[in-house]
């Protein structure tokens, strides 16, 4: 139509159309404009699922959050764009919050929220035996597939060997030198009479035959902090009301995951794992679900963060001297508010 | 023939190479300046919190750092297991590319058969085999085949070239005293090719080292590239770069060594 | 006139059955992707022992195709080559040939240069090593035998290149253009040197060059060969009656009054006849 139009009337209509558009968007319902959040997330992983379902049932949309999400596949790899503000949320281990805390970095972070309260890694035997048949002392002198050293996996190992008056120098084989992209292909190769792994590798490898779930570190271990949401100190300052919208959507998903059947779960979370197959997603969930890994609490309690220190020290990745101070590491405002917010 | 320095050199002989001398040391005093302006950025950059010093680390902190290592990790037992494994993959890479370089060289049907999978396995980016080595060779031999492979083809092609190239008279020559192909081997393919070999040693020192991470990294309990990785993993950077300047050293004494194989080597030819 | 008398002599020179090389109707034909190309073409030649032989042609008339025939190392596709009589199949110890270029190897010495041959040949080392000595010795490189090539000049070098092709003790030797990497002064001297030393060993020499001057000036006949496919044009004794006192040298070959008479003779040939 405006071909046949004079050019300057042409241009009239364009602008009065423009301004139309404008005001049509300005008037519509969505008047408060979602706050975009920068998050990354340490990987991809079925142990993180209260994450995915907050985003599929919407709760970071109620709240006013658009979260924009980046997989970061290694902690290493989160620290540099959490420090730069590249990724303003994050969510990975609490010992990063001691590293940076204990690092000559002039900024700092804190921990705000967490998504597990538990370590998910599930000890796994080659010997056919049921989880009722093991004991730990079954363990010594045999190969043991760990995760590398100084990664929270493997001190966690070790805090559990202790626990039950052994160290991996008991063990027979102590494998840490195993990338972790390899460790499953390891442990299929025949590597290790033991091993540890997370979900759903341990439901992979009950299926493929070549091994049963025995033990859950978690159980082990009791309540720890394992995986949390991070943000620099700047951040938490300017966006107090991005990060307690954070931690209202999460407790949303806690509560939502805590009551939802796997296969609810599954089918939810699916959009997140287009490679994995149903079955297992399911089988994971089911377990990870009767574990209690998946926190109720969005608050890091202190017992959980000194019960991490204390397996950090004792694994030799941090000096006692080094010990963070609770408050140094965590805030709890936003989570208590949470707790009232959302009922 | 030795030049002719008969009398006592003229003035302005002199003079030239005065000025040669001024010059070649201008470039070395501008050499060790650009490092110390770099290392003194580097420790002032993060003291002054223009960058983060928790990811980028300093120098003093690095110095550091390598004490701490050499008192509590071991750090001798990582440099050892990180040299041997390159020196080792190294000079079995060159090994295996020269007697391979020897069949093809043999056998024109085998090198034609051959030519386009070494030309596909060479431009191949090796790394990505990484996770496979591991499969196939285990975590201490996964090591070595990820540096090797890097390495080993490239050099093949290299050396083979170098053998093509033989002078076709110096062959000739030796074909007129009745000398059989193995007599061509070794008496002129083998000798003539020995710049070409040295020319492969020299870009092999970096690829093998290039391996020899990246293979650590794949599974060690030990190394620099362990150290890195377990630096990273504790979110210590000085550990990191400590690690990194080591490597930087290292590559640098086996260039010398080479250069100064090198050096013997062709101390007669020309 | 000449012409015809070289022409007559020569083919009264040297009878078949004393002859030390002989080519009998020798072609030559190879094939490439190209297509078949005849090399040479119905070749035949005898040279008597001691005598000193040049072929001269134009490049690509296969000059150094006939002494790689002489040396064995390429087999001819028809005809027979025969050393002393007996058929050649490979090379064999009684040939030692030369080349354009010194090739001495830049990472033997002189004398680990020399026993190349001997090496090769599985001589006994020790006596060619005395032989090798003998010979650098005698060619003015006895300070030399512990140098590298480099450390040479260009005449010492084709000097010690001579000395590696004789210590093998061959009795026929082949000379493929052996001095044209060489600057016209040097080119002079040490062919009239080379050409006196091979004289007083009392071998029997081909010589392929595409220098006519060289040719008539060392050897005792001249052939001159055709083009596409090579094959013998014309043959010519070559003698100086005018200079007293036998053979001269091959400098002063040079001088005498019959070489004009042959270069023109021979220049009229390569040029004029040859090419179409």
């Amino acid at each position: 139509m405006a071909h046949t139009q004079k050019r300057g009337n042409g241009r009239l209509k364009a602008a009065a159309a423009a301004i139309t558009v404008a005001a049509t968007l300005a008037a519509l319902p969505a008047a408060r404009a979602d706050t975009t959040v920068n998050y990354m997330e340490v990987i991809r992983s079925i142990f993180y699922l209260p994450s995915y379902i907050a985003m599929e049932k919407g709760f970071f949309k109620e709240e006013g959050l658009d979260v924009k999400m980046s997989t970061a596949w290694g902690t290493a790899k989160v620290i540099p764009p959490l420090m730069s503000g590249a990724a303003e949320i994050v969510l990975l281990g609490p010992e990063s919050q001691i590293y940076v805390e204990n690092s000559p970095s002039p900024d700092k972070t804190k921990i705000f929220c967490q998504l597990t309260a538990k370590d998910g890694l599930l000890l796994l035997s080659r010997k056919k035996m049921t989880p009722a048949q093991f004991k730990w002392p079954m363990v010594k002198g045999k190969d043991y597939l760990d995760w590398t050293n100084g990664t929270t996996p493997q001190i966690d190992s070790e805090w559990v060997l202790k626990k039950h008056g052994m160290s991996s120098k008991d063990l027979g084989n102590y494998i840490t030198n195993v990338a972790s992209g390899n460790r499953d292909s390891a442990w299929i190769a025949g590597k290790g009479d033991f091993g540890t792994f997370f979900e759903p590798t341990a439901s992979l490898i009950e299926r493929e035959g070549k091994g049963q779930v025995v033990a859950s570190l978690g159980n082990e271990i009791g309540p720890m902090a394992f995986t949390v949401f991070m943000a620099s100190d700047k951040f938490i300052a300017k966006n107090p009301k991005t990060v307690q919208g954070w931690c209202n959507a999460i407790r949303k998903a806690q509560a939502f995951v805590a009551s939802a059947s796997p296969s609810d779960l599954a089918k939810l979370a699916a959009p997140h794992f287009k490679q994995l197959d149903y079955g297992l997603m399911l089988s994971a969930i089911k377990r990870y679900q009767g574990l209690g890994v998946w926190a109720t609490d969005v608050t890091v309690s202190e017992q959980s963060m000194n019960k991490l220190q204390d397996i950090m020290v004792a694994g030799g990745v941090l000096k006692a001297e080094q010990r963070v101070a609770y408050d140094r590491a965590v805030t709890r405002v936003f989570s208590e508010n949470a707790k009232k917010a959302v009922r | 023939m030795a030049a002719a320095t008969a009398t006592a050199p003229s003035e302005g002989f002199v003079r030239y190479l005065a000025a040669l001398r001024r010059e070649s040391r201008r470039i070395r005093f501008m050499q060790a300046l650009l490092v110390i302006v770099f290392l003194a950025l580097w420790e002032i950059a993060p003291k002054h919190q223009w960058v983060n010093p928790m990811l980028t680390s300093q120098p003093s902190a690095v110095v550091e750092m390598l004490f701490t290592l050499a008192r509590e990790n071991d750090l001798g037992l990582h440099v050892w297991v990180t040299f041997k494994e390159s020196v080792v993959s190294f000079v079995a890479a060159m090994g295996a590319a020269i007697l391979v370089a020897m069949v093809l060289w043999w056998s024109s049907f085998i090198y034609r058969m051959l030519d386009p999978f070494l030309v596909v396995a060479n431009s191949l980016p090796k790394l990505a085999l990484a996770p496979i080595f591991y499969i196939w060779l285990g975590d201490v031999w996964s090591v070595y085949g990820i540096a090797i492979a890097i390495s080993v083809f490239i050099t093949i092609l290299m050396i083979y070239g170098g053998f093509r190239e033989t002078d076709a008279d110096k062959i000739k020559l030796v074909r007129t005293f009745g000398g059989s192909k193995w007599q061509v081997l070794t008496k002129v393919v083998l000798p003539a090719n020995i710049p070409v070999m040295i020319g492969a040693l020299k870009i092999n020192v970096g690829l093998a080292l290039v391996g020899v991470i990246a293979g650590e990294f794949q599974s060690s309990k030990a190394g620099l590239g362990y150290l890195i990785i377990y630096g990273s993993q504790i979110l210590q950077m000085h550990m990191v770069m400590a690690s990194i300047a080591i490597l930087a050293l290292m590559s640098v004494v086996m260039y010398m060594l080479i250069a100064w194989v090198e050096k013997v080597v062709m101390h007669e030819r020309h | 006139m000449l012409q015809a008398e070289g022409m007559a002599q020569a083919s009264a020179g040297a009878g078949r059955d004393d002859a030390k090389v002989g080519l009998r109707e020798v072609g030559l034909r190879y094939y490439t992707l190209a297509g078949e190309v005849e090399a040479l073409r119905n070749v035949s030649l005898d040279v008597a022992p001691g005598e000193f032989v040049s072929i001269v042609g134009p490049s690509g008339c296969g000059k150094s195709t006939l002494l790689s025939l002489i040396a064995g190392i390429i087999a001819p596709t028809s005809g027979e080559v025969l050393i002393d009589g007996r058929p050649v199949t490979g090379p064999t110890p009684a040939c030692g040939y030369m080349l354009q270029h010194d090739h001495l190897f830049g990472w033997r010495t002189i004398l680990q240069n020399v026993l190349l041959g001997p090496e090769i040949q599985g001589q006994d080392l020790a006596a060619a090593r005395k032989r090798g000595l003998d010979l650098l010795g005698r060619y003015g490189l006895g300070d030399f035998v512990g140098h590298y090539p480099h450390q040479l000049s260009g005449g010492m070098r084709q000097r010690a290149a001579l000395a590696r092709t004789l210590c093998t003790g061959p009795e026929v030797l082949l000379l493929d253009e052996p001095f044209s990497a060489l600057d016209y002064q040097t080119r002079l001297a040490i062919s009239d040197e080379i050409g006196l030393i091979l004289r007083e060993e009392g071998k029997t020499v081909i010589l392929v060059t595409h220098d006519i001057s060289e040719a008539i000036s060392m050897t005792d006949r001249v052939i001159v060969l055709g083009r596409r496919p090579g094959h013998i044009k014309a043959e010519h004794a070559i003698a100086f009656p005018s200079v007293p006192g036998g053979r001269p040298s091959p400098f002063a070959a040079r001088s005498a009054a019959e070489f004009a008479g042959y270069f023109d003779t021979i220049w009229e040939e390569l040029d004029v006849h040859v090419g179409t």
